[in-house]
């Protein structure tokens, strides 16, 4: 064993001068980030193995519970490694300290730039509005939620811990970030009550002069107990759709109520994520780019270092004809706010601005650090997410400087493959499909509205129609996975919008059924 | 240089090489891809590369599938999307930005290709293939034997030596001796040999008769067919049976016997006479495959056109053919006609459930004549 020992011993000092190298930069790098008023997490960063960085890239969080959707994960991106295709530049944990991961087969400076990259990524979890209420210990809750789902297993076997997973996991973006703890059957079953017995009109004592001739049979408690027995379940509709039938569904066991509330609770984790990808990826991307010049002009890295990260960053932030690359997006979105606020426009756009009566500022010449655009950019930073911050932020400058457009899919004849054509350019045009495509995380909202369907117990849903029509067949193959969970019949209202009529599907546990 | 604690960052590295968590969720993720290959299979026996691999490879073949995915309440709209210049100016209105290779599939349904051995993929379908009606014949007495390497002992001939276990043995005496784990100092006692038993199986003798229309009529989507279908027979045969032996007779108006690769691969022109390949089959069963020593198979590929007044004569055969008490005669029509006169004639007048017709109308069509004529519920029973 002591030989054993002694090896694995040789091989850190195999890495000792490298290991010496990264945190020498890494000290540089953090200085410079404070001098720059970032304020990020206490981070630290593991250099581990291509595989390794893969599959914590999968699952998401270290020591997450298993299952086989993270399998695939791991092999697409896997594969695209294998392939050169594309890598993972950064892996960093949302807790507190954070945890970051660098490829170990990396070459130093590619993993200086990724350090720099992942600090600008622990302020924006530290800071940003968005990510208020995550759990910072997510790691080691998500470790007990694994032993759990782990205990579960054991005892009730695989394929049926595996059958709840899936039917959870099918419908995890349906939760309410906005109600994060909520509360468990009983008190909420109380609480509505409460609310509904406080809403109700007083009972009358006398409906008329004769009524002290007849027994008072109904007391007023009795009253407001019938009044709160007819309430609604859910009273109001509910976003929570994993929650709800965490309390609600009628045949769960105990078990698998805490699988459904262990897929519900790594949902909410990762919502702000999903919430902030431009906000956050061009933070990052802001911050790198920065970061790593002020370490070239303070010759904290050679000539050599300098190109190679250049080439890596325009790599990160290139354009991408047919979809939105967030860090480039982001980042220019940054850029922008800080050469308004620094007057450092181009001249055209100046004058454009003027032309518009927008106010413009002077020409400042100093360091970024102490400049008038300093506040405003963590101020953007910290109280939007990426919705409000298009919305405040985007306009006809950055649509310009980005050279954004719109395609759409056109068939030229049955005979060719569907053509992508540009079919608008205007900023305004841009900037609200942008915002419109995020609305409710692009997820279609499902609302519960009724629990107890027909008096059977059913499940009745509702579609919040936006103008967007929902994919028949995923509903249809979807429904079937809320059926598991609740096991009774389902019902999901929706618009059809290429009808104008309402269309509801049902699933009996056998067919599903479209109705107008 | 201020010390790292303050700072608030460190770099460190640990020993990840016992963490096997992933593999777990990745074999439970192939088992749900082969899972839905062998829901699939009917489009992957058809496959080009796997009909014209040698049956005994060890070749992978990719098999584009859907991927595996728990589905999503998504928005179905038409596609529509934001994009960016990239530096070499913006586009204007009208211009294309590329085609979409998804085109047709719905929106956003991810394919990929699933990597698969042809032999496991030949092992699905093989699960449900049997021999019909396959009766032992000849002499009770003969066995086959064979050779089964299925044991390993410390003493035997070195020329089968063990090498894997051998070097373990001596890491595992090393370590034993001197607390060291090393590969050194082999000798005899950590030789690891292995050795053999030989199994007695029954020997089914069986004979595979096949017949192929290679006329004129017969074309690219006919032949593609045939080979399929004949490729698959013969590799099940041989994997499941290696003592059936398989005979092709290849005919226009007449009937020629010819080698495996011929069959596949002769050119063909004239007109048919589906009786000429019968005819040869008969004399192949009394001169060569007595059916009291062969449980005979005889199958046949045609796009059905045969000369009409030739019609009798199939059948005819073919009920002399079922008289010499083969196992079964299936006769398997190629083509996107639903019927043909062969084939009524056939069904008409041939009241035995030892023949089958079939029709084959497209490549997916394949595994099912496969599961008819090669049906494991017959088999054995009579």
């Amino acid at each position: 064993m002591t030989e054993h020992n002694q090896s694995y011993g040789d091989k850190n000092n195999e890495y000792a001068a490298e290991d010496q190298e990264l945190e020498q930069a890494l000290g540089h790098i953090w200085d410079i980030a404070l001098e720059n008023h970032l304020d990020p997490f206490p981070t630290n960063f593991e250099v581990a193995p291509a595989n390794i960085v893969y599959q914590i890239g999968a699952y998401g969080i270290p020591g997450r519970f298993s299952h086989w959707t993270y399998g695939r994960a791991y092999r697409q991106m896997k594969t695209q490694y294998d392939y050169g295709l594309s890598k993972i530049y950064e892996l960093v944990i949302n807790s507190n300290p954070s945890q970051a991961f660098l490829l170990a087969n990396n070459p130093p400076i590619d993993n200086k730039f990724v350090m720099a990259h992942v600090l600008g990524h622990t302020d924006f979890f530290k800071n940003n509005v968005t990510f208020a209420n995550t759990r910072r210990d997510m790691p080691e809750a998500a470790a007990r939620n694994a032993m759990r789902i782990q205990s579960y297993e054991d005892r009730e076997g695989r394929m049926a811990v595996e059958q709840t997973l899936d039917a959870a996991i099918a419908i995890e973006q349906h939760i309410d970030p906005y109600h994060i703890h909520r509360l468990d059957r009983d008190q909420e079953l109380k609480q509505w009550r409460d609310q509904a017995a406080k809403n109700a009109k007083p009972v009358r004592e006398r409906d008329s002069e004769f009524d002290d001739l007849l027994p008072r049979s109904v007391s007023v408690e009795q009253n407001l107990g019938r009044q709160a027995l007819a309430m609604m379940i859910p009273p109001a509709p509910d976003q929570d759709l994993l929650g709800f039938i965490r309390n609600h569904a009628p045949y769960l066991q105990d078990w698998q109520r805490d699988v459904v509330d262990i897929v519900r609770s790594e949902s909410l984790y990762f919502y702000p994520q999903r919430r902030t990808k431009i906000m956050n990826e061009g933070w990052a991307a802001y911050w790198h780019k920065r970061i790593m010049r002020e370490m070239g002009d303070r010759g904290l890295i050679t000539d050599a270092e300098n190109e190679a990260w250049w080439k890596l960053h325009s790599g990160v932030v290139g354009p991408s004809p047919r979809s939105i690359n967030p860090y480039y997006l982001g980042m220019k979105i940054y850029e922008y706010i800080e050469d308004y606020y620094n007057g450092t426009l181009t001249d055209e756009e100046t004058v454009q601005l003027k032309k518009e009566g927008i106010k413009t500022y002077p020409r400042y010449e100093g360091l970024l650090k102490d400049s008038p655009a300093m506040p405003h950019l963590r101020e953007a930073m910290m109280y939007n997410d990426d919705q409000s911050f298009i919305r405040n932020y985007f306009n006809k400058i950055v649509a310009d400087r980005t050279e954004m457009y719109i395609y759409e899919e056109r068939h030229p004849s049955p005979y060719q493959q569907p053509e992508l054509v540009v079919v608008e350019d205007s900023w305004m045009q841009i900037r609200d499909m942008l915002t419109r495509s995020m609305d409710n995380n692009g997820i279609p909202r499902i609302d519960v509205v009724n629990g107890d369907h027909n008096n059977t117990g059913d499940l009745y849903l509702k579609h919040q129609y936006d103008g967007r029509s929902l994919d028949p067949t995923y509903v249809e193959k979807t429904l079937p996975y809320i059926y598991e969970l609740w096991k009774r019949n389902v019902y999901l209202e929706t618009f059809d919008s290429s009808k104008s009529s309402f269309l509801v599907y049902t699933y009996n546990g056998e067919t599903v059924k479209r109705q107008s | 240089m201020k010390n790292h604690e303050q700072r608030n960052v460190s770099v460190s590295r640990q020993d990840w090489s016992f963490d096997r968590r992933i593999e777990r969720d990745e074999n439970r993720h192939n088992e749900k891809v082969k899972e839905a290959i062998r829901d699939n299979l009917d489009s992957v026996v058809s496959d080009g590369t796997i009909i014209t691999a040698d049956p005994r490879t060890k070749k992978t073949i990719k098999v584009p599938m859907r991927s595996i995915e728990l589905p999503h309440i998504r928005y179905g709209e038409p596609k529509e999307g934001i994009g960016t210049g990239a530096g070499q100016g913006k586009p204007k209105p009208g211009d294309k930005v590329g085609t979409d290779p998804g085109a047709g599939d719905g929106p956003g349904e991810e394919f990929y290709e699933a990597e698969l051995s042809i032999a496991e993929i030949q092992d699905m379908v093989f699960a449900d293939l049997g021999l019909p009606n396959l009766r032992p014949k000849g002499e009770p007495n003969i066995h086959d034997t064979e050779v089964v390497f299925n044991d390993v002992r410390k003493r035997r001939s070195p020329t089968n030596i063990d090498l894997g276990r051998t070097v373990l043995q001596n890491l595992l005496r090393n370590a034993q001796e001197t607390g060291e784990a090393k590969i050194q100092r082999i000798s005899p006692e950590d030789f690891r040999v292995r050795t053999w038993e030989e199994e007695n199986r029954p020997k089914d003798s069986a004979v595979v008769v096949a017949m192929a229309d290679i006329s004129g009529s017969m074309g690219e989507f006919e032949k593609y067919v045939t080979r399929a279908f004949c490729w698959w027979s013969v590799s099940f045969l041989r994997s499941k049976y290696p003592s059936v032996e398989v005979v092709f007779i290849a005919h226009d108006t007449e009937a020629y016997e010819v080698t495996e690769e011929q069959f596949f691969t002769r050119g063909s022109s004239g007109g048919t006479k589906c009786s000429s390949a019968n005819r040869m089959a008969l004399e192949l069963i009394n001169n060569r495959y007595q059916t009291d020593r062969y449980n005979v198979y005889p199958l046949h590929f045609s796009d059905g056109d045969n000369w009409s007044t030739d019609n009798p004569d199939c059948v005819n055969l073919v009920k002399e053919l079922l008289d010499t008490d083969i196992s079964q005669y299936a006769y398997i029509q190629i083509g996107k006609a639903a019927r043909s006169q062969l084939l009524e004639a056939y069904t008409d007048e041939i009241k035995d459930d030892r023949f089958k017709g079939l029709i084959i109308q497209q490549r997916e069509d394949v595994l099912k004549a496969l599961k008819q004529v090669f049906s494991v519920h017959q088999e054995n029973t009579r």
